[in-house]
């Protein structure tokens, strides 16, 4: 009896423990959030990194007004280029004029010392994200020590028949960014149309866009509600302002809000605004029904091959030389047996001359003479065989510049604008008798008089200022075997090597004696 | 000497013999049940049971909570429940508790130490798909700590064991919550 009644208890016992503990199931996992349709990138990253040949990028800095800016201009003339074009020019222009207020000096292009690198001009892949203060700070983007204003581009599209840049303008120093803004400008080069990016959403993208953004952020700070997440006005204004930084990539369409971001449900949670810019990628299918037609057709474009306008000729491309340091490089008394050659050259560093031929040579060369025009250079008159034109009669001074003028129609098809008597020599009798402008310099390289190469090309380099004109010669020899180092050495001071008739802003002169452009 | 032989010992007859067996076996069984009943009753509280995602009450009390389904559930019907993740990572002790929600939550948080050292975040309040009020705080990188409802309040103190993170059970913890209704 003493035995049983402790044993029933430990059998009671041992049933009702065994039972206390239910099993486990090691393979269950944890359910996750469910994945918000849009994904957070670096912003540093380049979304879609575009290289497209035939850009005409630029750079100017002026040191005067504090201010550095990189743009690149579709290549090219015609009504939808020069339109596009003109958009990107005037975001220049506009922190032109704003620095020209802030320190009440005019703007006038600046060229650089020797050596100041912008030949590195255009656009900067990565530009759009990189913080503000560091694109301020870096000299190949920023102002002079860092202190002024920058407008940088970054291409973004370049699929199918859209091209498309954004620019970013930022002002302030080191102690302060005054302001950041960014557009991306974008254009259908088929139809010509031209839009920002905010055309490619409809009115419920940025709402939409937003609470993906603050769902997302919220359960970063911890959130633990399964309420669908809202949004307040203010957020979506600042959502929708942020779309105009939209760039296709190849997942989808990237937007950039600038740092700072929050909304009235993150605040509530305790969560602090974000510090730096958010970069988001939302992916193609997510965004479909949140675009426009237009936006659609963007996307659709993402895997087609770039069909915008090709490079053409240097001398073809817009130039505004009110804006870009320009320096009109003339070539003397050719043609000659190195102008085809120095064409090769110019053609390799996307650069425009002006060639003064003399009659007597074109007909020999006439092949030469026409792929010059072709290809976007300036061929003007430098008389018939180059006599003293002041010495001359009217009726012979006339003679020597008709003649020529009916040679270079004949060989290229277009007439000739102006003329550059021999020697620099006029009176008012040539320039009476010629019924053209005369076309001097105010840089001579003196290639004639048997410098060496090193000082062709330091005279060439080191003499021309904003308008100049740049008297050589493509029939000396040194002149052609200097040419590369002369248009490298002139782009790496920020240069554009431009025609007479891009150097005269307002086209060429009808008459009178012009020395530079200035 | 006069041995004089024993008186022996006289037995008990038969029938009284039966008797004090009887008497053993019914006193036996009767330690037997009563023990039973008593250990029914303190271990029924002790037993862990598969949630079927129905909601329960909480003792006497008006709040309720949904378990989600296969989780493990002890206490079930008392107004302390504690409940696990169906793979026993997650522990959460949900009980019904007095005062405001934010002295409740630095009375939870306070007694939860997951990580020695690991001091309460900063509390979050939010509103709940239920419509419910929520205060929470993390503790440490295991611990979470977290009150639904403002006058009349149901606390939740959750840990998970090493080596998983709280980070990896916040959904789990945030559908628990939603089945609040303090």
């Amino acid at each position: 009896m003493r035995r049983i009644v402790p044993c029933a208890s430990l059998l009671a016992s041992a049933f009702a423990l065994a039972g206390c503990v239910a099993e486990t199931d090691g393979a269950w996992r944890p359910p996750a959030w469910e994945p918000t349709p849009i994904v957070e990138t670096e912003p540093s990253e380049t979304a879609n990194p575009v290289t497209v040949d035939g850009l005409a990028g630029h750079r100017i800095r002026n040191d005067d007004l504090g201010l550095q800016a990189r743009f690149t201009y579709l290549p090219g003339r015609d009504p939808v280029v020069d339109e596009y074009n003109a958009t990107v020019e005037n975001a220049v222009w506009e922190l032109i004029d704003t620095r020209s207020e802030a320190t009440a000096i005019d703007y006038r292009p600046q060229a650089h010392d020797v050596g100041a690198g912008f030949a590195d001009r255009g656009c900067v892949d990565g530009a759009a994200g990189r913080p503000a203060a560091d694109l301020l700070g870096d000299p190949t983007i920023g102002p002079v020590d860092g202190d002024g204003a920058l407008v940088v581009c970054e291409i973004v599209l370049a699929r199918g028949p859209f091209f498309g840049q954004r620019i970013r303008a930022i002002a302030g120093g080191p102690a302060e960014i005054v302001a950041d803004t960014q557009l991306t400008h974008l254009v259908d080069t088929d139809s010509g149309e031209l839009f920002d990016a905010n055309a490619l959403w409809n009115d419920q993208a940025a709402a939409v866009i937003g609470v993906g953004i603050i769902d997302r952020m919220r359960r970063d700070a911890g959130a633990l509600t399964l309420a669908a997440p809202t949004i307040d006005p203010a957020a979506v204004e600042t959502v929708h302002a942020s779309l105009s930084t939209t760039t296709p990539t190849p997942d989808g369409l990237r937007i950039t809000l600038a740092g700072g971001f929050t909304a009235e449900a993150l605040v509530e949670l305790g969560a602090p605004a974000h510090a730096g810019p958010i970069s988001i990628v939302i992916p193609a299918e997510t965004a479909q029904p949140l675009l426009t037609d237009l936006g659609a057709r963007v996307v659709a474009a993402a895997e087609e091959p770039y069909r915008g306008p090709a490079r053409g000729a240097a001398g073809l491309d817009r130039i505004d030389c009110t804006l870009l340091p320009c320096v009109a490089l003339t070539y003397d008394d050719g043609p000659g047996e190195h102008t085809a050659g120095m064409l090769d050259t110019l053609a390799d560093h996307h650069a425009a001359a002006t060639f003064f031929v003399q009659g007597q040579y074109i007909a020999s060369r006439a092949d030469v003479v026409r792929r010059a025009v072709e290809e976007g250079h300036a061929v003007e008159n430098h008389s018939w065989n180059h006599p003293h034109l002041p010495a001359l009669t009217p009726p012979e001074i006339v003679r020597q510049l008709k003649d020529t003028n009916a040679a270079i129609l004949d060989a290229t098809g277009v007439p000739a604008r102006a003329f550059r008597p021999p020697y620099g020599e006029h009176s008012p009798a040539v320039l009476a008798a010629a019924g053209m402008p005369a076309i001097l310099w105010d840089v001579d390289v003196r290639d004639w008089a048997g410098l060496s190469d090193a000082e062709v090309t330091r005279q060439a380099v080191t003499g021309p200022e904003p308008g100049s004109i740049v008297l050589q010669h493509d029939v000396q020899e040194s002149t052609a075997r200097t040419a590369d180092a002369v248009y490298a050495g002139l782009g790496d001071r920020g240069f554009s090597l431009v025609t007479l008739g891009q150097l005269f802003t307002d086209g060429l002169p009808s008459s009178g004696a012009w020395r530079s452009a200035r | 000497m006069e041995h004089v032989p024993r008186s022996p010992q006289p037995r008990p007859p038969l029938r009284t013999r039966r008797r004090r067996w009887l008497v053993g076996i019914v006193i036996a069984l009767a330690v037997c049940i009563g023990g039973g009943i008593a250990a029914a009753s303190v271990l029924g509280d002790l037993q862990e049971e598969v949630a079927d995602g129905t909601r329960l009450t909480m003792g006497e009390t008006d709040s309720t909570v949904i378990v989600p389904e296969g989780w493990l559930v002890r206490g079930a019907g008392h107004d302390v429940l504690t409940v696990r993740t169906p793979d026993g990572v997650l522990t959460a002790r949900v009980a019904v508790a007095e005062g405001d929600d934010s002295t409740a939550l630095d009375r939870v948080a306070g007694g939860l130490r997951a990580e020695p050292g690991a001091d309460p975040g900063a509390p979050r309040h939010e509103v709940l798909a239920s419509g419910a009020d929520v205060v929470h705080a993390d503790i440490g990188t295991r611990g979470l700590a977290a009150v639904v409802g403002t006058s009349s309040v149901v606390t939740l103190a959750a840990t998970v064991e090493e080596p998983a993170r709280m980070a990896d059970y916040r959904r789990a913890v945030a559908e628990l919550l939603e089945g609040i209704r303090p």
